[in-house]
């Protein structure tokens, strides 16, 4: 998936009503929290066939640390 | 010695203003239609959803306030997948909603020599996840009002009457209760309420068709057992809008069974 579309696919499943950039540290994204963790793990599992683990996501500091994990390759 | 402290409690209860949006499905009859009429007499704009225009029309033409009573027609079988959606086009047309009443539902009762696969999904499908579709879209922080929005579900007594012939809609509306109460503690952090009601018999096309799957004598026996007759659309409206309005705001994760003692 390219990045535009994971950018948006994104922004969806966290309910932010700001577009997402890849550069924008994800602490300074109010909606992540613990319950948008667990969609993204359910997310990509079901679009990507992912199976990651909580301790990967915790890894990721940015936006774009999530793409590279979800919606590369 | 009228108080003055409740007199203006009493007042406030359930009252709404036309920022209010509510989204209530199933409107076109029984239960559905008595809570968005309800909602919209009392001050809020009722955003009504059901299968039939023209009952929905009718239902309009009945409300203390049309022009705050809009009408959308839609089958929630069809296209189930993005009721999601639904829910934000209707964001975007009438605005952030407030609230949120699933009604419609089908009741089928089915003993365990006759359950099949077909009839338990399209069960399962219109009283769960139907409901927890309505609910992901207007759970969506752009799609409600925020803080003080509330969601309520529509489930029934069979859910712990635990009668013969309801092991399909019985475990349904069971589980729409779990999920209430799992939406109650996921979406608290958002200022989200979500409770459910549980009635027991209605007078509703609903509750008609349930007890013609009754011979005459469990019909007269079941009659029997509620101390306080079948309930009327209107009791179970009066404790939707309670729970839907700012009165209930320290309400949330429960059920209320309305079922006239008949439990």
């Amino acid at each position: 998936m390219d990045e535009n579309s994971f950018l948006t696919l994104l922004q969806d499943t966290l309910q932010c009503e700001e577009a997402l950039r890849p550069e924008l540290p994800l602490a300074d994204v109010p909606e992540w929290d613990s319950l948008a963790a667990m969609a993204v793990l359910a997310l990509g599992s079901r679009r990507f066939g992912r199976k990651l683990k909580l301790t990967q996501l915790r890894k990721a500091v940015t936006v774009g640390d999530l793409y590279a994990l979800l919606g590369t390759g | 010695m009228i108080c003055m402290r409740c007199s203006a409690q009493a007042e406030s209860l359930a009252a709404f203003t036309r920022e209010n949006r509510i989204l209530v499905t199933g409107a076109s009859s029984g239960i559905g239609r008595a809570i968005a009429l309800l909602c919209n007499r009392l001050g809020a704009t009722t955003i009504a959803g059901g299968r039939s225009r023209e009952k929905l029309e009718a239902a309009k033409a009945e409300s203390a306030a049309p022009e705050h009573f809009c009408v959308e027609p839609r089958d929630l079988l069809e296209d189930t997948e993005n009721l999601p959606l639904w829910v934000k086009s209707l964001r975007e047309k009438y605005g952030r909603l407030s609230g949120l009443a699933p009604c419609a539902g089908e009741a089928s009762v089915v003993p365990l020599r006759e359950y099949d696969l077909a009839t338990a999904r399209r069960c399962y499908d219109i009283n769960v996840h139907v409901p927890l579709l309505l609910a992901r879209g207007f759970a969506d922080r752009r799609n409600n009002a925020g803080a003080g929005a509330s969601i309520l579900f529509m489930a029934s007594a069979a859910a712990t009457a635990d009668e013969p012939g309801l092991c399909v809609y019985g475990a349904a509306k069971g589980a729409l209760l779990t999920a209430m109460r799992v939406l109650a503690k996921e979406l608290g952090p958002q200022r989200i309420r979500v409770n459910a009601l549980a009635p027991g018999i209605v007078r509703t096309p609903m509750g008609e068709a349930f007890l013609h799957f009754l011979d005459d004598e469990a019909r007269e026996k079941e009659l029997a057992a509620y101390p306080f007759g079948l309930g009327e659309p209107e009791d179970v409206a009066n404790m939707a809008a309670f729970l839907l309005s700012a009165a209930a705001k320290w309400i949330t994760g429960q059920v209320v069974v309305m079922d006239g003692g008949r439990y």
